[in-house]
């Protein structure tokens, strides 16, 4: 059984071990070793990469998959404990995102035992998965192949380690699409009729700004927006005396977005901006599946334009009406009743997490849970309260034996 | 986690009208046909409704 002192050491530990994305080898191998010293019964380091433990029978009537992830953004914070007015706060990068939650999964998975499992014939199996910050999710890919039907059983439940805060479940998860321009024109005077190649990209983010206005208009929720923004912007010049803009816009999207409409209407801009003899045609969603990247260029008579589209993952939410719901709001509420009353809450966020890579491919019963505040993801002063941690710790026990 | 389920009629802890429940299991989130009120089955022996958690948004990932 994981004590209270054990957990916090195991998180300390797991945040002071640094894990950039590509660089996860020393946190998943030293996060095995805690798994098999606490009792998984299976723990090793997969062909992707990824921290996987395993507890109760690999036959199991039912499958749990608490996927969390190992790897962090980059920011050197110190790594230390501190005294607040609030109680002690562990820093460091990856505190809140996401080795609070990945920790959480690791301590209540060991605090619930292999005995329980097996008494309740329920498989619990913990992934610390690398890449969820690089575009990749290369690691959430790997276990939702394994995971597929035939090689091992779908998950008849699956908890995602995100930041939420402990009495919060996070239920959806908007997605995503990167759109990368550049554009070149042969250098010109300023003093010149033609605007400049500039021009291209400004109009661009016009066209992306004014098709999301009007998707937006019956849309109140930012979860149910389309949202853009302009990530990237740059103009040279190159050996070639041509005059280049390059522009990033990222994309967030609701669920059900209709993207083949929305790459339809980029092709069309596209020919019209730069009056093409040569008109490209449309291209369908299915090439920028899983990863994909769907690159075309068109030519016009002054501009050449090449288009980029990648990084698509759809968005998802799940319903509030599951048994992995109710096992949290009723685990959730138990622990309140010692923390004077503090009410359950759900969330869906505007960004993006592993749920965007598995819950279309699964289809079962899906949240995120994890304790902390996820404003401070990916900030110089990221940190985590370790009552909360615990506090986390503990109601996720109680769910996943509310599962049995 | 029990599966227990129950069928009974009480009151809309919002409107005060009356809520009638089917078949409904603990923590289950149900819809009060008058006030519209999300309700969550707090209890089912007694049957107790509260108002269902707020759905909040969040820029986080």
């Amino acid at each position: 059984m994981t004590s209270q002192n054990q957990a916090i050491a195991l998180l300390h530990r797991l945040v002071a071990i640094p894990s950039l994305s590509l660089q996860e080898s020393r946190a998943t191998a030293w996060l095995v070793e805690q798994m098999a010293a606490n009792g998984y019964i299976c723990a090793f380091v997969d062909d992707a990469g990824n921290a996987v433990g395993e507890i109760g029978p690999a036959d199991a009537a039912r499958t749990v998959i608490l996927l969390g992830h190992i790897d962090t953004v980059p920011g050197d914070i110190p790594v230390r404990i501190e005294d607040s007015p609030t109680g002690r706060l562990l820093y460091g990068r990856g505190s809140v995102d996401a080795k609070g939650p990945l920790a959480t999964f690791t301590a209540a998975v060991a605090r619930v035992g292999d005995a329980w499992a097996r008494e309740h014939n329920i498989r619990l199996v913990v992934v610390g998965a690398v890449e969820e910050e690089y575009a990749t999710s290369k690691g959430a890919r790997f276990i939702r192949d394994r995971f597929n039907g035939s090689d091992e059983p779908v998950p008849d439940f699956c908890i995602i380690g995100e930041p939420s805060s402990w009495q919060r479940v996070t239920l959806g998860y908007k997605g995503r699409v990167l759109v990368e321009m550049e554009a070149s024109q042969p250098m010109a005077h300023t003093a010149g009729p033609d605007a400049g190649v500039a021009t291209v990209a400004v109009d661009l983010w016009n066209w992306v700004s004014a098709y999301a206005a009007e998707f937006n208009a019956p849309h109140d929720k930012a979860f149910d927006q389309l949202l853009p923004s302009l990530r990237d912007l740059r103009t040279w010049t190159d050996e070639h005396l041509h005059d280049r803009v390059a522009a990033k816009i990222g994309i967030r999207l609701p669920v059900d977005f209709p993207i083949d409409d929305f790459l339809a209407g980029l092709v069309d801009w596209a020919n019209q901006r730069t009056a093409t003899d040569t008109p490209l045609a449309p291209f369908s969603s299915a090439s920028i599946e899983d990863g994909g990247v769907k690159r075309v260029e068109v030519v016009g008579p002054l501009t050449h334009l090449s288009l980029g589209i990648y990084a698509h993952e759809p968005a998802w939410r799940s319903d509030r009406n599951n048994a992995l719901v109710r096992a949290f709001l009723a685990a959730i509420r138990e622990q309140a009743s010692d923390r004077g009353g503090e009410r359950p809450g759900f969330v869906v966020k505007t960004g993006t997490s592993d749920m965007n890579v598995v819950g279309p491919a699964w289809g079962c019963p899906i949240l995120a849970y994890g304790p902390g505040d996820s404003s401070l993801d990916h900030t110089p002063n990221e940190h985590i309260a370790l009552d909360e941690y615990w506090q986390a710790v503990l109601v996720l026990e109680q769910a996943l034996r509310n599962l049995g | 986690m029990a599966l227990k389920t129950v069928t009974a009629t009480v009151e809309c802890p919002e409107c005060f009208g009356e809520v009638e429940l089917k078949d409904v299991m603990q923590n289950e989130i149900v819809q009060c046909a008058d006030c519209g009120a999300d309700l969550e089955v707090v209890s089912i022996d007694p049957v107790v409704l509260e108002l269902a958690p707020d759905e909040e948004e969040d820029w986080g990932e």
